[in-house]
């Protein structure tokens, strides 16, 4: 998979012959410095962006075929999300956050099943707070319950831990490894953390934009 | 210095300022485009206007005016020509005729033109001046009565003249409406070898004036003193009442108009202004990190607002001359040839208007970005935009435009008091609807639940854009409604086929004939009215001179009055006091007075009146005091008595019909069956009125599009400002797998509930507004629109709801990856 934008009249080649192979049930890290491409290689693999040339397959459709809205709506049946910036609407409460991917399923039992992983994640008591009313850690748990929510078949991560302390980030860790196992889910997150890359089944170094190691099993 | 241009040019490329920048530009293109068509209409119209007196002013008396006045007008500058009015003896071939004479000077008419002929009652040329020296133009009917034709001699006092031209009409002669005499004009060189005017004739001199309004007020306060008091001024304005009324009406509302256009080009300006802002906190935050004063913020941005001005300033100005050009253009013939020019002020309204727009609403969200808190760079906090403080200094800045536009304190206050009672008092109401929505909205399907959940997430957004909305279309409605009222109003009191004509001077004997005539020549006639002319005396036992004694038009009172006498009631006339007689030409003689007649002079029911009609005494006591409609061109009278007079046994009968402009020729039958005959053609007249009404109205609808340009300009920027916000969450929802028609849908819930909220609320006030405005400055009836409650959301929810998605349907499209790169 090769990914290649123009800037300036130039070309610049953002992945490099990216050959990659997730297994269902799988947990991946990809790993590597600022800029080496790891946030895009997540975006494809997520169906959020295509590849300028190459391919890419989730759950045996080919990504590139489809259009973004065709991709949508697989996103909506495989697909969970966790960012490092926990991205929740100001505007909804915890519980509202949570069943935001529920509604767009139009799944009837919204709200039990929102509530229920809220309390998962220790939050029950703050259902009916706003994002604005809780810390960095709570905001993440949030953001957790509503990536588990749906229960999607894949989970991408990119830097869950990466706006938290240390702790904090432990205890979120924690809590998204705990649901991954409960819930099997196929797990790529993206970090510079060895220390949650080394949860991970397996390791993906990225280096300007080419995998330089196909990672050993942990 | 360089740093400013760098980041605004940047802003400029990367579209940031785009917004703003258009809103500024359509704020000055739309009032400079305003404000020129409104000012060239309205000069044209009352040009027009001044074409039913023949000039600006005129001065009129009966005696002849000290010719040093002539010297002071002509210093100041002022058009001047005379017309001296009297009746004569006009000889034919062997036969003779009573005729109205006018004696012109050469520059008559000052304003309009007339219209001659070369055959009687044929197709009429237009000129521009009146008949040179040596030549006399007959009126149609004078034609078969003095057995001449054009090229003829006339003899006309002590002297003959030639029949040059077959005189059709006068641009002034509905200030003349009752002329029993048929005219003829001559020229003011030969008035004198006439020899018709001797001590003692019955003379009106009428000196006419053109020029600027300054210059009158001036020539008026130089002629105080010496000018006695028989001596009357009469204005265009005034000249006929019923096309003085649509003028006064039609300059209120362009007023209005021009003043709603600022309104609403200053809120989206306001709001685009408001949104540049906001994207800049965090880059203000980081440069004050790097050591950037507040002074120098400050001075930053100000110099960027300042360079925004200038462009968005001459580009509104170029575009506004553009736009109003392109106008004039594609309405071609509709408009009056003669366009009167605009001058500079209308482009410095615009100038004017952009810049204190820019001021009022773009420069606070601007300057508080001084206070931004440079901890913004580390600690995502919120920075609050300024409120009530920036509300009221644009308040103040709109306050200020409308006041130079309008001239009016009144309409400022009751403009700017309204509006902001309506931001205040109609956000809480429509926070507590939105409220409501979301609250009973969630037991609906999936879409309505995203769509009015996304309406309460920005529900103090959204309360804001509410009020907004519902200006732009209280504002809308409001002048959609008064639109059509007026335009009802005038076109019933002109309806096409208004009498154009009347005849009267006919007796017993012809009146068969007449109605034989009429029956197969015109429709729409009136009943024939007979008519007596006589002086009212008394009232009671007090003289009407005395009555009369502090009435600026006492003359009405004390003049000769038309009198008929009539066992039915006029169709456009009302009983307002007493009562109507059933029993025609029975009992004691009673009389039935016109209302404002009976005001002025204080006449009551049961009140006895003196009338001396042909030298004889009448009394009759008052039985009912009518309204009635001045401007129907129907036959009316200030008193219609129970019975014939015996003392107007010499009544002649007076009709109206409406005759179409290819039978005129008929009139010289009319003419010859009957010798005694007069007619009043007021064709020309009604054309005239009818004309100006319809200028008045082309302008009234130009300037409703250009309003309804502004209003969706607000609308799109309201959209715009909201964008951000739209942005992430539509990419949020697309990460998560929403398909493009949920957000559509969502989408159109949105806008479309926004919409209906802001009919209703537009639909409140305005009512409110027409309550105002119908009962005050337009003078019209008041009433309520029930459809208008049904109409209002509706209209609202379509409008707001497809400029809502269409706006915004970039959105839908938002790559999901965004949300992944923080970007948005």
């Amino acid at each position: 998979m090769w990914q290649r934008v123009s800037i300036h009249g130039g070309t610049l080649d953002i992945l490099k012959g990216i050959d990659l192979e997730i297994k269902r049930g799988e947990s991946v890290a990809i790993v590597g410095a600022s800029g080496s491409g790891k946030t895009t290689l997540l975006g494809m693999l997520a169906g959020l962006d295509t590849p300028s040339s190459g391919r890419v397959f989730m759950a045996g459709h080919d990504l590139t075929a489809m259009n973004e809205e065709e991709r949508a709506r697989l996103r909506g049946q495989y697909v969970g999300f966790i960012f490092q910036n926990f991205q929740l609407l100001p505007a909804l409460t915890a519980l509202e956050n949570v069943m935001l991917p529920l509604e767009l399923r139009r799944d009837k039992s919204d709200r039990e099943t929102a509530m229920a992983l809220l309390e998962q994640v220790g939050l029950g008591d703050r259902a009916v707070h706003y994002p604005r009313q809780l810390s960095g850690g709570e905001q993440q748990r949030v953001a957790i319950a509503r990536a588990f929510a749906s229960q999607p078949p894949v989970l991408f991560a990119d830097e869950p831990t990466g706006n938290l302390d240390t702790q904090t980030g432990r205890t979120i860790e924690d809590l998204l490894f705990r649901l991954n196992r409960e819930y099997q889910t196929t797990l790529v997150l993206v970090t510079h953390d060895p220390q949650l890359a080394s949860h991970c089944g397996r390791t993906c170094v990225m280096d300007a934009g080419a995998l330089t190691s196909e990672p050993q099993p942990a | 210095m360089s740093l400013t241009w760098r980041m605004f040019w940047r802003d400029f490329r990367g579209g940031e300022l785009t917004l703003l920048l258009v809103s500024l530009v359509l704020a000055v293109t739309v009032v400079t485009s305003i404000s020129i068509f409104a000012e060239r209409i309205r000069s044209t119209i009352l040009t027009e206007a001044g074409s039913l007196l023949a000039a600006d002013y005129a001065l009129q008396g009966s005696r002849e005016m000290p010719p040093s006045w002539f010297a002071i007008a002509d210093e100041l500058g002022l058009e001047q020509a005379r017309i001296v009015s009297f009746s004569s003896m006009l000889f034919g071939e062997g036969t003779n005729r009573l005729g109205s004479v006018r004696a012109v000077t050469d520059g008559y008419p000052l304003k309009g033109s007339l219209q001659v002929s070369n055959l009687p009652f044929g197709p009429a040329v237009t000129v521009s001046q009146g008949p040179p020296p040596g030549e006399i133009w007959l009126a149609s009917r004078l034609f078969p009565l003095l057995e001449v034709e054009v090229g003829d001699m006339v003899g006309i006092g002590a002297t003959d003249l030639r029949v040059g031209r077959v005189l059709i009409s006068e641009p002034d002669q509905a200030a003349s409406l009752f002329n029993v005499e048929p005219r003829a004009m001559i020229n003011m060189a030969d008035l004198e070898a006439t020899g018709a005017i001797q001590p003692g004739s019955r003379v009106t001199y009428r000196w006419l004036l053109a020029g600027p309004n300054l210059a009158h007020t001036e020539l008026r306060n130089a002629i105080r003193s010496e000018r006695e008091p028989h001596f009357q001024w009469r204005s265009a304005r005034r000249a006929n009442e019923n096309v003085g009324e649509a003028l006064d009406r039609a300059e209120g509302f362009l007023l209005l108009s021009g003043s709603l256009a600022v309104i609403l080009a200053g809120v989206a300006l306001a709001m685009s202004a408001q949104r540049y802002a906001a994207r800049h906190v965090d880059g203000v935050a980081l440069m004050k990190t790097v050591g950037f004063t507040p002074q120098q913020i400050i001075r930053l941005y100000g110099l960027g607002l300042t360079a925004l001005a200038v462009v968005g300033i001459a580009a509104g100005l170029l575009l506004g001359e553009l736009t109003h050009q392109a106008i004039i253009w594609l309405l071609g013939d509709l408009l009056p040839s003669n366009l009167a020019m605009h001058d500079w002020r209308s482009y410095g309204m615009g100038a004017l208007t952009g810049f204190v727009a820019l001021m009022g609403f773009a420069w606070p969200p601007f300057y508080r970005l001084r206070d931004v808190p440079p901890v913004k760079v580390i600690r995502s906090e919120v920075f609050q935009q300024p409120k009530l403080l920036w509300q009221l200094w644009g308040a103040l800045g709109i306050m200020l435009i409308v006041l130079v536009y309008s001239g009016d304190w009144q309409l400022t206050l009751v403009m700017v008091a309204g509006g902001a009672v309506c931001i205040w008092g109609a956000g809480l109401f429509a926070r507590g609807l939105l409220w409501l929505l979301r609250r009973y909205g969630s037991e609906l399907g999936r879409n309505w639940r995203l769509g009015l959940a996304s309406l309460q997430r920005r529900s103090q957004q959204n309360g804001l854009q509410v009020v907004i909305f519902a200006i732009a279309l209280m504002l809308l409605f409001t002048l959609v409604l008064i639109r059509t009222s007026l335009l009802a109003e005038w076109q019933q009191q002109l309806p096409e086929d208004a009498p154009n004509h009347f005849v009267y001077n006919v007796f017993d004997e012809d009146l068969d004939s007449l109605n034989d005539w009429i029956d197969e020549q015109a429709s729409n006639r009136s009943p024939a009215y007979p008519v007596t002319r006589g002086r009212m005396t008394l009232v009671n036992d007090e003289s009407v001179d005395d009555l009369s004694r502090d009435l600026p038009d006492r003359n009405n009172y004390r003049r000769e009055l038309n009198m008929t006498w009539s066992a039915e009631l006029g169709a456009d006339n009302q009983v307002v006091a007493g009562d109507w007689w059933d029993n025609y030409g029975e009992g004691e003689l009673k009389v039935s007075v016109e209302e404002d007649f009976a005001r002025n002079i204080g006449i009551e029911i049961g009140d006895t009146l003196y009338y001396s009609v042909g030298g004889i005494e009448v009394s009759a006591e008052v039985a009912s005091l009518r309204s009635l409609n001045w401007e129907s061109f129907n036959p009316n009278f200030y008193m219609i008595f129970n019975q014939p007079l015996e003392a107007g046994a010499g009544a002649f009968y007076l009709v109206s019909f409406y005759l179409a402009p290819d039978d005129k020729p008929a009139l010289n039958d009319l003419v010859r069956t009957i010798p005694t005959l007069a007619v009043l053609e007021v064709d020309t007249v009604i054309e005239q009125v009818q004309g100006i009404i319809r200028n008045v109205t082309l302008a009234i609808e130009f300037i409703l599009v250009l309003i309804l340009i502004s209003g969706l300009l607000v609308l799109i920027a309201g959209i715009q400002s909201s964008l951000d916000v739209r942005f992430r969450e539509s990419a949020l929802l697309r990460t998560m797998g929403a398909p493009a028609g949920l957000l559509r849908g969502t989408l159109w819930i949105e806008f479309g509930a926004l919409g209906a909220l802001a009919g209703l609320l537009g639909a409140m006030g305005t009512e409110g507004i027409l309550f105002y405005l119908q009962g005050s400055l337009f003078d019209m009836e008041t009433r309520w629109h029930p459809t208008l409650w049904l109409a209002a959301p509706l209209v609202g929810g379509a409008l707001i709801g497809s400029v809502g998605v269409l706006s915004t349907r970039k959105v839908i499209y938002t790559p999901p990856m965004q949300v992944l790169r923080n970007w948005i």
